[in-house]
Parts: structure tokens; sequence; C-alpha cells
């Protein structure tokens, strides 16, 4: 890569091509760093790989065009979470979407699209997870799946601490409902 | 022959006002002596409870207040008796889901347990949904076959998945 910049230099292409180059490498490690995260988000709110991997891109497009200074990881991981939500958010609101029917397969197969970095001993819940209301779920899918904190998770949703905790709390007592209500294949 | 204001006590409000401040005083001064007496007292109740505790058995009691937070409380829905010597509080270092041999999501009891293994003992991450974080060192090799205790359940399960690991060569 130095070698790389240096040629540039050389060839007077100047500052310009130089800064282009360190912005590319910038964005591809940006990417490389959370996609993967992010889509799992993104997909615990569309429920199809399709849509969440269109709200990630689209995400990830907002924050290159705003170029923003963020001040430190922390919060660029946070801002990238909270505007993944808010495209889902959007995207399940729109028109076009509640008029149409999508053709999925159900929620035991979509949930093998989450990749998670460790191996679950049991799907069922987070089936439940996903099924929960917005407001419950995201709390809920962050704290237990991606190992957020209740203050974290509080500074990403823009919430109370309290808030949150209460979220989890009847978001639990929602998931142990969905599990325990008898599905028809077992009647 | 002029007109005097007498008190109660035939002493002038004039002189009951300067006597005032410094009977308070007194009353304040005592007061502190018997708080401070009683608090005196207190912490040498408590030092001598924690030398008889350390003189004892030498392992934390699970169920106590400590520095590292309240152990095996409503969190973990367990009322097994605990093994005092297998289960130790020790410092949080707010491992990751990466750097952990083995994770337990409990979402209906709103907890999550991580755990890695380091040597002859387990550590063990406890993250409860009302906020608390806390982490046991949990010694396997004295901990009960039929143990009801999920700390104590978690860690060994841990070693047999690491055992389980390393016989198939991570496959």
């Amino acid at each position: 890569m130095k070698l790389f910049l240096s040629l540039v230099r050389i060839m007077g292409r100047g500052d310009k091509m130089e800064q282009e180059f360190a912005r590319e490498l910038r964005w591809n490690n940006l990417a490389a760093e959370y996609q993967t995260m992010l889509y799992r988000v993104a997909f615990a709110n569309m429920h199809n790989r399709a849509d969440a991997e269109d709200a990630v891109q689209e995400a990830f497009l907002r924050y290159m065009k705003d170029e923003k200074p963020i001040a430190n990881k922390e919060h660029e991981k946070a801002w990238l979470i909270r505007t993944t939500i808010h495209i889902c958010m959007d995207m399940l609101k729109s028109s076009w979407r509640r008029r149409t029917v999508p053709l999925t397969d159900s929620l035991q197969a979509q949930t093998q699209e989450v990749y998670l970095p460790y191996q679950l001993k049991d799907d069922r819940t987070l089936e439940a997870v996903l099924k929960l209301p917005v407001h419950y779920r995201n709390p809920i899918y962050l704290f237990y799946y991606e190992d957020y904190s209740i203050q974290e998770i509080a500074g990403v949703l823009n919430e109370k601490e309290g808030t949150i905790k209460t979220r989890l709390r009847r978001g639990r007592e929602e998931v142990r409902k969905i599990l325990t209500e008898r599905r028809p294949q077992d009647l | 022959m002029s007109i005097q204001e007498v008190g109660r006590n035939g002493k002038s409000s004039k002189e009951q006002i300067q006597e005032y401040p410094g009977r308070k005083r007194e009353e304040r001064t005592k007061k502190f002596q018997d708080s401070l007496m009683q608090n005196l007292k207190y912490q040498e109740q408590t030092q001598e409870q924690d030398n008889r505790e350390k003189a004892g058995n030498g392992a934390r009691r699970i169920g106590h207040d400590s520095k590292a937070g309240r152990l095996g409380t409503s969190g973990i829905r367990v009322n097994a008796l605990v093994g005092w010597e297998t289960v130790q509080a020790t410092e949080v270092r707010h491992m990751s889901y990466e750097e952990s041999d083995n994770i337990e999501i409990a979402v209906t009891e709103g907890y999550t347990l991580k755990g890695k293994l380091e040597g002859r003992c387990v550590y063990v991450e406890a993250k409860y949904d009302d906020g608390r974080l806390e982490a046991y060192q949990v010694d396997t090799d004295r901990v009960q076959e039929q143990t009801q205790h999920r700390i104590e359940k978690f860690a060994v399960e841990t070693v047999a998945g690491m055992a389980d690991f390393e016989r198939t060569d991570g496959k």
C-alpha cells in the first residue's frame, strides 16, 4: 500500500487520489467489521435475508454520505445499529410492503439465515424473540444475542436505562407466553 | 418602674434566647457521641465477624453481599444448596461471546452465562436483565456430579464441551 501511495505521489496525481484511496480503505474496513453484526440486527427486524441485506447496505450508504466525524468506535457502532433499525422500521412501514405478501419460508428456516458467532442450544427461543413486537424485539435481541449491556442498548435506541429494563422484563414474559402456546402441529 | 417580659421559669426571654444555642449544642454533641459510639460498636462487630469468616474455610459464602455484588440471588433461579468452596466471586472481566468457550442464553429466565476454561477452574460471567453483572470462579474438580446449582452445572458443561472439542480436534 505504501508503494502504491508513493507511486501516486510521484505520478503527480496529488492528494486527491491519495484521499480517495484512504477513504475506500476505511470503508472496506468498516464494512468488514460491522456488516455481519448489522445483518443480524436487520434480520431480527426484517425476517428475510434480502431485505436485511438491503437495510445494511442502506445504512452503510448513509454513513458514507454523511461523513460525520464520529467521536469513537463505540459511537460509530451505535450509530450504525441505530440507523439500521430505523431503516428497517421505514421499510416495514412503506405502503408497498404493506400491500404485498412476502414469499418467505417458515420462521424456523429463516432463523438459520442468522449467522451468529456461536451455536445456539435452542432455536425456538430465537424464533419467539423474532416474533415479538419491535419495541421488545430489539432490546431483547441486542441484550441476549449481541451481548450488549443495558446502558449500551439505551444509547443505541435513544431510550432511558429504566425503559430498557422494563422492556427486557416484559419482553421476557412475552417470549415465555409464545413458547408455552401450543402450536397447531403439536395438537 | 418599667414592665419586663418574664418567661415561665422566671427568666427574661432575652436570657432564654442567649441560653438556647448553647443548650442545643450540648444536646447535639451528646447525640453525636452516642451515634459515634454506636458506629464504633457496629464496626467492631462486623470486623469480628469478618475475622471469624476468614479463619473458617477461607471461601466466601454464596448469598452474602460481597465486593463483586450479590451472589446466587434471584437472577439464577435455583434453590439448591451451594457448595461453599466450589464457586467463588471474582472480578468481572467483561468477556465477549467470541472469547468464551461456552454460552448459555436463557431469555425466559432473564440471564446469560459465559464460561471460559482456565486450568482446572472455569471463569463464569453472568449478566442479568436487571443490569447486574457478576463473575465467579468455579473449581470443577470439587463440583458434585448431581449438582443442581446452575453456575456449577454450567461450569461442568463447559469442561465437557471443551473435552469434546479437543477429542474431535475442533471438527
